[in-house]
């Protein structure tokens, strides 16, 4: 079509108007004058519209091809020109040994030149906008602004193969090597500005921006180096606790500097690359440096550092993993430790030779200490770990876990380790609270529950918690009843009410005991007694055997009675309740019938059996005890004694003589056994307090062996308590350990064997593996089983006819209905 | 406020707001500074001009024009509001003007408004019927003739 007019005057005729035969190059002509002088920023004396008309006229006389590449050309060669003028002199001095200064330069003109183009690209474009608008669209072509960049790029970076670009990226290493090495300040200005240039540059080949390929990557390249030759002169010379510190610092100044004047998307893989070499290189030497290392941190206590360590190492998986083993390790020599420095300082060690005699009264006590400190140790370096986990270790999951192991083992590892809990809580519960305060309780309470949580055999405490308990209930030594309720409910919390119901049987059995006695003490027998009576009814189910007795146990409720008795006698005053047996009783003692006491016994027991018809009464008189008011020459005093020094020294009450008695006749006439019976004269005649006289003086206790009353006996204090070893809770001897042992291992096989039935009865059939691996598993929260011990049970199990060996496969068990 | 100056001279002074809508003189301020000395508009005559300012005065507070330079959707010429119909009723010669100035001084919704008037002045119009129009000569041959319309063949409704 043409927009040739048939009409004068009439309607469409652009072209023509516009473009009255003005010469294109002349137009032209004027564009890149204008150019120029919008380097020299002389801009304003233009006339803006004059040249923006000049560019629409150019553009719709269809010139716009010669327009863009005139334009194109123009800006090359100024470029150039400039190049040659401002940046090249610098060249030189900045190669070769360059300084700061000549990098300073360099980078410097750069800049300028930059900044300057930018400003003047900002000012054509907007000049030439109607080229973008129209010619560029259609042609497809980068618009003005966009060839501007990339002329910049081709004629001063990447002219000379690449000489420019590669001179000012070895400056931009050269000043931040500078920087690194803290061999001065350098311009961060002049750096950002070039590093803005690269990040806005984009690289020709690669449609990414030139600081990737060119600046970023040498960066990350000459960091590694760089860390990694000071990690290796560092490693020899500093001990950890520093390496870790400067390092930490190292890493904060690189990402100071990369926020600063380098790109954000570097910041990443920088932090990378500074911590591969200078940690994760290192993860074990660090550790292990000597007199420096990871064992000196944890034993110095320097959470700071273990912090530091801790941060530096988290992003490294297999860091961590390393840390972690040597933390378990190390922690594990610590409980080494403490097992030979506890044994150490006794005399006696606790796994030793021959038995001794159970009346080694020294050896005993030093064992039982040296039991007691070990719990106390263990104890203490958990709180220590734990402070660690909180404070250095940021309560970390897995290292939490991995303590825990540790501490699993190390406990695990003393066999004893049930028996010397349950002691330390023993010990605790009499004397140790009387000193804390509420939280200290309730702190040492969790710890010794979290002991317990990490105990393997747990029915193994659970034996000796009844035994030291019974004792504590039965004397009367608890300092708190309230701390033990609430350790008997923590336990129950971690293991279910199954395992507390005999030790709340206990309890519920003093509490009832307190009501009878009351009872009775407000009835008329009480008043008739002459004496205070306090008996304890015991359940035998709920209450551990009390071998040391001598007395049987059995479906029979059992009294044990302590008491204080008022009646006067010459040579003895005032004794206590004792017990009085019936017939068949198994223990057999003799109860003298002075003072009382027998009468007593057979009035409790017909009181008690009126309201109790159906049970019976057996007498326990191994673990009582009883005030005596005794007149000595000089003085009267009060002891308190146990139930069979009572019986011993009433032998010695009779009218004016002064009686002597043979070991063998005290034995014949009270019949209590020989062994508990050397046990309490020697109390009573070798002790701190003889309040009798043995002849001859020696320790050892034969039938021979003869005893007077020591009316002599002088002490300061009124109130005398004479100790006897069985009133204490102690360390077993190898022969009491044996015994347990085998009272521990009888009650496994019944638990094993029922839990045997239960799951082949859910099961139906199982190969042995299979039912081995069951029973281990259900019972891990009791006990560990051996599979021999499984074996046996299913052996057992066999013959009993509850299981049978399948015909078809002898490794396959069927249950029998 | 800005002063703009027609090819034969006359004055007009406007708002900022009202000017700036014009890309051209947007740029040329920001880049140049605003100064006592009239914008020269040497391509755009009193009448056309006077006509600009109007319908830049009326936009002036408008909304930004936002263009989205990959938007796909077909553009429509039946969304033209009310008093820009009224304001582009004008005889053929001042809307190409209108045309011609508002892609000059890159007035972009005033050319679409134009753009779309005279689409729809040449809608459903045969080929002689816009001839007549807009005064245009037939000067193709009958060769070119019968070959534009085998090429067009796919276009035409039947």
């Amino acid at each position: 079509m043409s927009y040739a007019n048939k009409r004068p005057g009439g309607r469409i005729m652009p072209a023509r108007r516009l473009t009255p035969h003005v010469d294109p190059e002349k137009q032209f002509e004027k564009i890149s004058q204008a150019i120029e002088e919008i380097y020299k920023h002389n801009a304003s004396q233009l006339s803006f519209e004059e040249l923006y008309r000049t560019a629409y006229g150019l553009v719709l006389s269809k010139n716009g091809p010669m327009l863009y590449s005139g334009v194109k050309q123009v800006l090359e060669s100024h470029l150039k020109d400039r190049m040659y003028q401002d940046i090249y002199p610098h060249i030189d001095a900045a190669g070769g040994r360059p300084t700061s200064g000549a990098c300073e330069a360099l980078l410097a003109s750069v800049r300028l030149l930059w900044s300057e183009h930018v400003t003047a690209m900002l000012v054509i474009k907007d000049v030439l906008m109607y080229v973008d608008k129209v010619y560029v669209k259609a042609a497809q072509l980068p618009t003005i602004y966009e060839m501007g960049m990339c002329v910049f790029r081709d004629q001063v970076l990447l002219a000379s193969n690449q000489l420019l670009s590669n001179k000012v990226v070895d400056a931009i290493m050269f000043q931040i090597l500078h920087e690194r090495v803290g061999a001065g300040d350098v311009n961060r200005d002049t750096l950002r500005g070039v590093v803005n240039m690269m990040i806005e540059l984009q690289d020709p080949r690669q449609l990414r921006p030139m600081y990737d390929v060119c600046v970023e990557k040498r960066l990350l390249a000459e960091t590694g180096v760089y860390y990694a030759d000071i990690a290796r002169m560092r490693i020899s010379e500093m001990g950890a606790p520093e390496y870790l510190r400067v390092a930490q610092a190292n890493l904060d100044t690189e990402l100071e500097r990369a926020k600063d004047y380098l790109s954000p998307s570097t910041t990443p893989a920088l932090t990378n690359s500074v911590l591969e070499n200078l940690i994760e290189a290192y993860t074990l030497p660090i550790l292990k440096i000597p007199n420096a290392g990871l064992i000196d941190m944890l034993d110095q206590r320097d959470t700071e550092s273990l912090y530091t360590l801790y941060r530096l190492y988290k992003p490294f998986h297999s860091s961590m993993q390393v840390l972690r083993t040597c933390i378990y390790d190390h922690t594990l020599e610590l409980g080494k430790k403490i097992m030979l420095g506890v044994e150490s300082s006794s005399e006696n060690t606790v796994t030793g030779g021959s038995p001794k005699p159970a009346t080694d009264v020294s050896g005993i006590a030093a064992r039982t200490a040296m039991a007691l400190r070990w719990v106390q140790e263990v104890l203490s370096c958990y709180d220590v770990y734990d402070m660690l986990l909180k404070q250095s270790f940021a309560d970390d999951q897995d290292m939490r876990n991995t303590i825990k192991d540790a501490f699993i083992e190390i406990i695990n590892a003393n066999a004893r380790a049930p028996e010397l809990l349950s002691l330390f809580i023993d010990d605790n519960l009499k004397n140790g609270l009387r000193r804390k305060t509420e939280q200290e309780i309730d702190h040492l309470l969790e710890r010794c529950v979290l002991m317990f949580r990490f105990l393997k055999n747990k029915d193994t405490f659970e034996h000796y918690y009844k035994l030291h308990l019974a004792k504590r209930l039965l004397f009367g030594r608890s300092l708190s009843d309230d701390s033990e309720q609430s350790l008997v409910s923590k336990l129950k919390v971690e293991c279910g009410s199954q395992f507390t119901l005999k030790l709340e049987g206990m309890f519920k059995d003093m509490q009832l005991s307190s009501d009878v006695n009351r009872e009775l003490r407000e009835s008329s027998i009480g008043s008739d007694l002459g004496f205070d009576l306090n008996v304890s009814v015991l359940t035998p189910t709920f209450w551990p055997t009390m071998a040391s007795s001598g007395a049987s146990s059995g479906p029979r409720v059992i009294a044990h009675e302590t008491g204080t008795d008022n009646s006067g006698t010459r040579g003895s005053g005032n004794r206590d309740a004792n017990n009085g047996t019936k017939a068949p009783a198994s223990s057999g003692i003799l109860i003298p019938s002075t003072g009382g006491i027998s009468t007593a016994i057979e009035k409790f027991t017909s009181h008690y059996l009126k309201f109790h018809s159906g049970r019976r009464l057996t007498w326990q008189y191994g673990m009582g005890n009883a005030d005596l008011k005794v007149h000595f020459r000089s003085r009267t005093h009060e002891l308190n004694v146990s139930t069979y020094q009572m019986i011993i020294l009433m032998l010695f009450v009779d009218g004016e003589q002064d009686i002597s008695l043979t070991a063998e006749q005290i034995h014949i006439q009270t019949r209590i056994p020989f062994e508990p019976l050397a046990r309490h004269l020697q109390s009573l005649a070798c002790g701190k307090y003889k309040v009798l006289i043995k002849t001859p003086m020696s320790r050892e206790i034969s039938p021979s062996d003869v005893f007077v009353f020591n009316s002599g006996f002088k002490s300061p204090q009124y109130r005398i308590r004479i100790p006897v070893i069985s009133a204490r809770n102690n360390v077993e001897t190898e022969q009491e350990k044996e015994a347990s042992q085998a009272a521990i291992g009888q009650e496994r096989q019944y638990v094993i064997e029922a839990a045997v039935v239960r799951i082949m009865k859910t099961r139906r059939q199982m190969t042995h593996e299979q039912l081995v691996n069951e029973t281990v598993d259900q019972l891990s929260a009791r006990f560990m089983a051996s599979p021999k011990m499984i074996k046996s049970g299913i052996e057992k199990l066999i013959d009993r006819e509850y299981l049978q060996r399948s015909a078809d496969d002898p490794r396959l068990y069927l249950y029998l209905a | 406020m800005i002063k703009l100056q027609s090819s034969d001279g006359k004055t007009f002074e406007v708002e900022r707001s009202v000017a700036i809508q014009s890309i051209l003189i947007k740029n040329l301020l920001e880049d140049l500074g605003e100064s006592e000395n009239p914008i020269p508009l040497p391509n755009v005559n009193a009448k056309v001009l006077e006509k600009i300012i109007e319908y830049c005065d009326h936009h002036k507070d408008d909304p930004p024009f936002l263009v989205d330079e990959y938007d796909e959707t077909p553009k429509r010429s039946d969304d033209i509001i009310p008093w820009d119909e009224k304001f582009i009723t004008v005889d053929q010669e001042m809307l190409f003007e209108i045309l011609l100035a508002s892609n000059y001084m890159d007035i972009k919704p005033l050319l679409d408004l134009g753009c779309k008037t005279v689409a729809n002045m040449i809608r459903n119009k045969s080929a002689e019927e816009i001839r007549k129009m807009f005064n245009i000569t037939d000067d193709f041959t009958e060769e070119e003739k019968a070959q534009i319309k085998k090429e067009n063949e796919w276009a035409e409704v039947h």
